[in-house]
């Protein structure tokens, strides 16, 4: 038995902007196991919610994620449209599926420019940001701000774009069909890039669906599940676009599926902007009645789900969501180990992890008596028992 | 004793041009960077924001200077002295220019013209290994101790290349001195190119290249110091000045390694098609040939600066595995190639 060395990557770490913990077990240079920590930014947004009305909830969601912030409010309100059976109007259908796609077509580029930054190709990462800029700004222009759009309600959409920006809108993606092509290009040429990308992080197929995998994460591992085909939502049942797969599961193929859907983003954008119905874009919902409700977003991380429990009042009892990065972030036990420690970086940032969004709290309950096994005032106790521990040992 | 004082202030004047290229080139990789990556880049500290360097050391001149618990005292305040002396010792035997007449006195414009000079470049320059060594061990740490064993492993195995391809030139000049290598590149190629190195010997200029740029640590080949895996390699433990010796010194070294193979390859100071670098000592000629050697060390380092921001990290192993199953036995082909052309020419 060789001796194992731990490496930490966090809990701060340049590797991610955002507190996470992985505890590489490493044998020279090489991973033997990986501990995933998780829970060092949990903001309690689900019991939030339940203090505020069911139309002030999605201010609250689309800050579950800074990146999806147009998927988490549109899952949650289909929830809740769900319980109301509610009739959207055929033009808000199509705003939703503007809004996210260009939402999908920025989170993709940020997440290109900083794989970029992690294999140390931080000319990618500068200019793939700059390209991402007139995504940004056309959302900024389109419903009023760069990051959290507050653009869906429950019943459609807060408001309404007019003719120019709709064009303007088709415009800025047609716009990013050149520097997307380039960037596909240097991608698959690049003989550097392959050698740092193929064959790196494998995530097989059987993996991929044993640990339920999500999002470009399954669809690189040759996996071809796509909400927005499977159960579609917003208008993209009416639209002719394709689900990207690859099937080698390595961070090569994530990161082609990732940027060729950013050409069906644009195709899907095309097509609503030229299809687009007038008329409503609010069906006016008065009351949420008793019951409970699911929607799931196509986010560009993969699956976002949500849960909401109405009785009748006006707050939700019960919001849960469930973000992709968990689904996701348990891979890393399937594609981590046997990798270099330079290879688990790229690997690990190629599911595009999103942490605060995938933060929760657990309960250890007994199995037999349903009890939990930790209360609170357990829990405190345990915590200054260990720094008790700890002061005696100093 | 005129002649031994215009010596020393000439030895003191040429050991400034690295201290003074530094900053400059600290200037010029932010600037080329902003440049090539569509950013403005320093721009407010001093005309084109020429001061920046400046500021940066007050500021770390300012920061606290921290030794960390467990740190091996000695080593870890060593390192970062050793690491900068090595880089700049080896700037003694590189020629900047022919002779220089001052009051009478003919002087060499070098710091030391020693017979074995080019050996005595690639004894020290490998003292860099020992000093990142000594800053991964003395830090008490395991990302400087990974960073320095990535250092190790990667500037041992393309040492052997930059000597192998400095051996090639020897072999065909005939000489160790820096200043021999130079005379030997006078003249011209096929009647019409000048006779540097670079068009005799394109193969053994393109391998120092290449062991060039993993000597200097930088990209592509920056694995010691990969911020996302190793946080900052076999520097993450120092602060203040203790890390601005090691920024010098990487920048130190790239201004050496410039220097050297404008020596073996571009012909030092000595410029084709002008009569600057003849045979006449005068002043003028003298002061030409220095900016002429400076420009083309300039002109390469712009081009390690590019290079650097135009292509990706490469992996630990296949950096290695280039070296020793590719360039090793590549460079000992290129050496015996280049030693049965010279007894046959």
């Amino acid at each position: 038995m060789s001796r194992r060395t731990v490496v930490n990557i966090g809990p701060f770490h340049p590797l991610q902007e955002e507190a996470e913990f992985f505890q590489l077990y490493v044998d020279g240079e090489t991973v033997v196991d990986v501990d995933v920590r998780i829970s060092f930014n949990h903001r309690g947004i689900e019991k939030l919610d339940e203090s505020k009305t069911f139309d002030q909830v999605p201010f609250v969601v689309e800050r579950v994620c800074g990146i999806c912030s147009a998927s988490h409010p549109l899952a949650y309100i289909q929830a809740v449209e769900e319980i109301a059976h509610v009739e959207v109007p055929e033009r808000a259908l199509y705003l939703r599926t503007i809004v996210n796609e260009l939402e999908r077509i920025h989170s993709h580029l940020l997440w290109v420019g900083l794989a970029g930054h992690f294999l140390g190709y931080n000319t990618v990462f500068m200019w793939v940001w700059k390209y991402r800029e007139p995504v940004m700004d056309i959302l900024e222009i389109a419903t009023g701000s760069r990051v959290n759009y507050a653009n869906c309600k429950v019943g459609g959409v807060r408001r309404d774009m007019t003719r120019e920006q709709l064009d303007r809108i088709a415009q800025v993606s047609d716009e990013l069909l050149g520097p997307l092509d380039m960037l596909t290009r240097a991608v698959l040429d690049d003989p550097i890039l392959h050698a740092r990308l193929k064959k790196v992080g494998v995530l097989t197929p059987q993996a991929a669906k044993a640990y339920g995998a999500t999002g470009p994460t399954a669809r690189g591992s040759g996996v071809p599940i796509d909400v927005r085909r499977d159960d579609p939502y917003a208008a993209y049942d009416r639209l002719a676009w394709e689900v990207i797969t690859a099937p080698d599961g390595d961070v090569f193929s994530k990161t082609v599926v990732r940027l060729r859907e950013c050409f069906e983003a644009v195709r899907i954008i095309k097509q609503c902007v030229r299809d687009i119905p007038g008329g409503a874009i609010d069906a006016h919902v008065a009351a949420i009645p008793p019951g409970e409700g699911v929607g799931h977003v196509e986010a560009p991380r993969g699956e976002t789900f949500h849960y909401v429990r109405s009785d009748g009042s006006n707050r939700p009892v019960r919001h849960k969501v469930r973000a992709p990065s968990f689904n996701n972030i348990p891979t890393f036990k399937a594609s981590c180990i046997g990798q270099q420690i330079p290879d688990v970086a790229i690997t690990l940032a190629s599911v595009d992890p999103c942490y605060s969004c995938t933060e929760r709290m657990c309960r250890v309950v007994d199995a037999e008596s349903l009890r939990p096994r930790y209360t609170w005032s357990d829990l405190v106790r345990l915590s200054q028992q260990k720094t008790a521990e700890l002061r005696k040992k100093w | 004793m005129l002649e031994i004082l215009l010596r020393f202030l000439l030895v003191l004047a040429i050991a400034q041009i690295p201290l003074l290229l530094v900053p400059l080139l600290v200037w010029a990789e932010r600037r080329v960077s902003a440049w090539i990556q569509h950013r403005s880049g320093p721009n407010r500290v001093g005309p084109f924001g020429l001061l920046q360097p400046v500021a940066d050391a007050v500021k770390l001149l300012f920061k606290e200077d921290i030794v960390p618990e467990r740190a091996a005292r000695g080593l870890y305040v060593l390192a970062p002295m050793v690491s900068l002396f090595a880089v700049l010792v080896v700037w003694a035997v590189i020629p900047i220019g022919d002779r220089i007449v001052l009051a009478g006195h003919e002087l060499p414009l070098q710091i030391a013209d020693v017979s074995i000079g080019i050996l005595f470049f690639l004894a020290l320059a490998p003292l860099e290994v020992v000093a990142l060594s000594m800053a991964g061990w003395g830090s008490g740490s395991k990302y400087p101790l990974l960073g320095a064993l990535r250092a190790g492993a990667q500037m041992l195995s393309y040492e052997v290349v930059l000597a192998l391809a400095v051996l090639a030139v020897v072999v065909a000049a005939g000489s160790l001195r820096g200043a021999g290598i130079v005379e030997n590149q006078a003249g011209w190629l096929w009647g019409f190119l000048p006779n540097w190195n670079l068009l005799r010997q394109p193969l053994t200029a393109l391998l120092f290249v290449i062991a060039m740029v993993a000597e200097a640590n930088r990209l592509p080949f920056d694995l010691p110091e990969a911020e996302p895996e190793l946080v900052g390699g076999y520097h993450t433990e120092y602060s203040s000045m203790k890390f601005a010796l090691f920024f010098m010194a990487e920048y130190a070294s790239m201004v050496a390694l410039c220097g050297l193979f404008t020596t073996l390859f571009l012909g030092g100071w000595t410029l084709p098609w002008t009569a600057v670098g003849g045979a006449a000592p005068a002043l003028l000629p003298a002061l030409l040939g220095v900016a002429v050697f400076l420009a083309k060390v300039l002109a390469l380092l712009f081009g390690f600066i590019w290079l650097r921001w135009t292509l990706p990290r490469l992996r630990f192993l296949d950096l290695l595995r280039l070296s020793w199953r590719q360039l090793i036995p590549l460079a000992l082909v290129n050496l015996v190639a280049v030693a049965l052309l010279s007894m046959v020419l």
